[in-house]
């Protein structure tokens, strides 16, 4: 199974539009966090082998500061792990009939949300600071009618094409309910 | 793991990095740490 052709309780006739997911600047921050995080033992061990060498050769305090830092390397690949978890299966659908949020919280809780695109009242995309204007992602807020009535695509690449496409959707379905509406007076006259 | 580490390519490579880098960190941590003589007291 592939996440990307994936349309989770797909409808009769109901085909994606779009599949969107965080831009990859957003992973790309995490992974050099972590790649910086992952060099402070080594600043660590050149510091002491040059100011405190006695500490190395220690029977007590090498050991401990062996398996401390075998520790933190475990959880640095564990934390980034989590942060590509959470950016690969943070995803958004856009069918023809609905939108489709589904959201990875944590490493085993996953949350999807349906809305159905008649539904929606407004749309509307941000995209703020100098990191966003250059790379041309952002966040896009849609306020529907349903049970959640304001939800966000956050930090997804071109938002405003998004909004664009979205409205595109809501008028074709405005027209097929006006058109079946014209229709079923021109039927009953 | 396995359901999620197959989806796509970037997912297997992420998943790969886990688990290939935990068995090289402890693989490590035991080469380093059987150098060490731990049958020895600790006195203060």
């Amino acid at each position: 199974m592939f996440i990307e052709n994936h349309i989770p309780n797909r409808q009769k006739g109901e085909n994606m539009v779009l599949f969107l997911r965080r831009h990859w600047l957003i992973f790309l921050g995490y992974l050099v966090f972590y790649i910086f995080l992952a060099a402070i033992p080594f600043g660590i061990y050149y510091f002491l082998k040059i100011n405190y060498s006695e500490y190395l050769t220690d029977q007590i305090i090498y050991p401990f500061l062996l398996l401390l830092a075998s520790l933190y390397y475990l959880y640095i690949l564990l934390f980034l792990y989590h942060a590509f978890l959470d950016y690969n299966l943070d995803v958004w659908i856009v069918t023809n009939k609905r939108i489709i949020n589904i959201e990875q919280k944590g490493l085993f809780n996953r949350e999807v949300a349906k809305h159905e695109i008649s539904k929606i009242q407004d749309v509307t995309g941000i995209q703020k600071g100098f990191l966003q204007s250059i790379f041309k992602f952002g966040d896009v807020h849609v306020q529907t009618a349903g049970e959640i009535q304001r939800f966000v695509f956050y930090q997804i690449p071109n938002p405003f094409k998004v909004v664009k496409i979205i409205n595109h959707l809501l008028e074709e379905i405005d027209e097929k309910r006006h058109g079946n509406i014209s229709a079923q007076k021109n039927n009953s006259l | 793991m396995f359901t999620w580490g197959f989806l796509n390519f970037e997912s297997f490579f992420m998943t790969f990095i886990l688990v290939a880098g935990t068995i090289l960190i402890l693989f490590i941590t035991y080469e380093i740490a059987k150098e060490i003589d731990w049958t020895q007291t600790f006195i203060i």
